[in-house]
């Protein structure tokens, strides 16, 4: 059913996060989740904290994303954001490093302009393990 | 005996120089090959959130009604009295790249008297920590510091930075922002450009639309008809930000290549440096010890002829 698909790419400062053929993928805006099938009329959205799910030809990709754009128009969508972290490409030893050092700084309190930094950092951390997590628990089955 | 030791030791000593010079170019040649990639992602990323605004505006970038919208944001917005202007340096964390650093501060000083002459104030933010050491050095006010700027700055970090701009923007605490920085033309030629960043103007995203090879996306019958969700204002107040930091972001990674390639530069003529320092060195020291050798075998032979007679 190749007709059925689009070309989908997610996009971020450091790099493409994703690029490929997509049956139909479903992602977070701040009015909730939508999703979008191939031929999608030509929009612009805003895009929440969330994760966004990819389903292709022969499996799901979940991308971590937090904020952005989402943009759709002649058979292709793509996706801005600041950040943006694929599942199969997510260190979860990294993240969870990360995730305990923001939890630590949280906890010392630190000066409050810092504070907002950390508390993104530490989101981030918690949905890319969320996401990195999806992709092995489907794994077992 | 005395002579030809030293010159042996300065020899050793050149060698060494030239070893790490000669390591310190291949370093930044790859890091300058890792820049160039990152480089690239950054201005597609930069590229693809230029042409959102064309939809946030809901009209073509060069005309006045998209002029007209973005001017209605604060981040947008044209002050005629434009009194204060800050001056955003980018400057290295690292010595040893040539003149990198003091062309951009050499660039901002000139800018800085021509906004005085026109009876404007400036005031500066300092990325990296050899301009933050100058300015500290000559006692000059830095409104914004970055000290840790090296060439892993990850996009989070800009965040803080654009978030404490576009917040001080708002408050009126400066008018203008300028960046100057070191703009990358080739390996060989950079140079120092003072741009305009703040108030965001459609200039800035038509340039940054310009640098990539494709085309704006639109419709057969010229304008595609944007859904927008949800609504236009939104939009436009979580994009611009946004392009701000693509924008600052792509400057930065610019400035850290041209860093690199000039470090390649200064380290490479520093290695040439040594090496015929080597060769002249060798060539006296040989010269040097030949005179010894032959000043002992006329003292052998004088003093063998002086026993015959």
């Amino acid at each position: 059913m190749a007709e059925h698909e689009f070309a989908f790419r997610v996009l971020s400062p450091l790099g493409t996060a994703f690029e490929g053929k997509a049956r139909s993928v479903s992602l977070p805006t701040p009015d909730g989740e939508i999703t979008i099938l191939a031929d999608h009329m030509p929009m612009v959205s805003l895009l929440a904290d969330g994760e966004i799910r990819i389903t292709t030809s022969d499996r799901d990709v979940w991308v971590a994303v937090s904020g952005g754009f989402l943009e759709t128009g002649s058979n292709a969508a793509s996706v801005l954001s600041d950040f943006a972290a694929e599942s199969e490409s997510i260190e979860i030893a990294r993240v969870e490093a990360a995730k305990a050092r923001a939890e630590q700084l949280l906890a010392e309190k630190k000066e409050r302009g810092d504070l907002a930094m950390v508390e993104r950092d530490l989101q981030r951390a918690i949905l890319q393990l969320k996401v990195a997590q999806k992709i092995r628990t489907r794994r077992r089955h | 005996m005395a002579k030809t030791r030293d010159i042996r030791k300065r020899i050793g000593s050149v060698r060494n120089i030239h070893k790490i010079t000669r390591t310190m170019e291949k370093v930044a040649q790859s890091k300058g090959m890792k820049l160039t990639g990152r480089f690239d992602n950054a201005k597609s990323f930069r590229r693809d959130a230029a042409r959102l605004l064309t939809e946030a505006l809901g009209a073509p970038l060069a005309s006045m009604e998209a002029a007209q919208n973005l001017a209605a944001h604060p981040l947008g917005a044209l002050r005629p009295g434009k009194n204060r202007v800050l001056l955003f340096c980018v400057t290295s964390s690292r010595g040893l790249c040539g003149g990198y650093n003091a062309k951009v501060i050499q660039a901002a000083k000139a800018r800085m008297e021509a906004l005085r002459n026109e009876g404007m104030e400036s005031l500066l933010a300092v990325m990296g920590r050899k301009g933050l050491a100058y300015y500290r050095y000559h006692n000059q006010a830095v409104a914004i510091s970055i000290p840790d700027a090296d060439e892993n700055i990850p996009f989070s970090r800009l965040d803080e930075v654009v978030e404490q701009i576009c917040r001080q923007l708002v408050a009126k605490e400066f008018d203008a922002v300028e960046i100057v920085s070191t703009r990358f033309r080739s390996r060989a030629v950079q140079e120092v450009r003072i741009a305009a960043l703040l108030p965001f103007v459609p200039a800035i995203a038509i340039a940054a639309i310009g640098t990539g090879p494709a085309a704006p996306s639109e419709g057969p019958d010229g304008e595609p008809l944007y859904l927008v969700e949800p609504d236009r204002g939104r939009l436009l107040g979580v994009l611009l930000p946004l392009l701000v930091k693509a924008e600052l972001f792509c400057v930065v990674l610019e400035a850290m290549l041209c860093e690199q390639a000039q470090r390649s530069a200064a380290m490479r003529s520093a290695s040439d440096n040594a090496q015929s320092m080597t060769k002249r060195l060798t060539r006296t020291y040989n010269r040097v010890r030949q005179a010894q050798i032959t000043n002992e075998m006329i003292e052998i032979i004088s003093g063998s002829e002086g026993g015959r007679t």
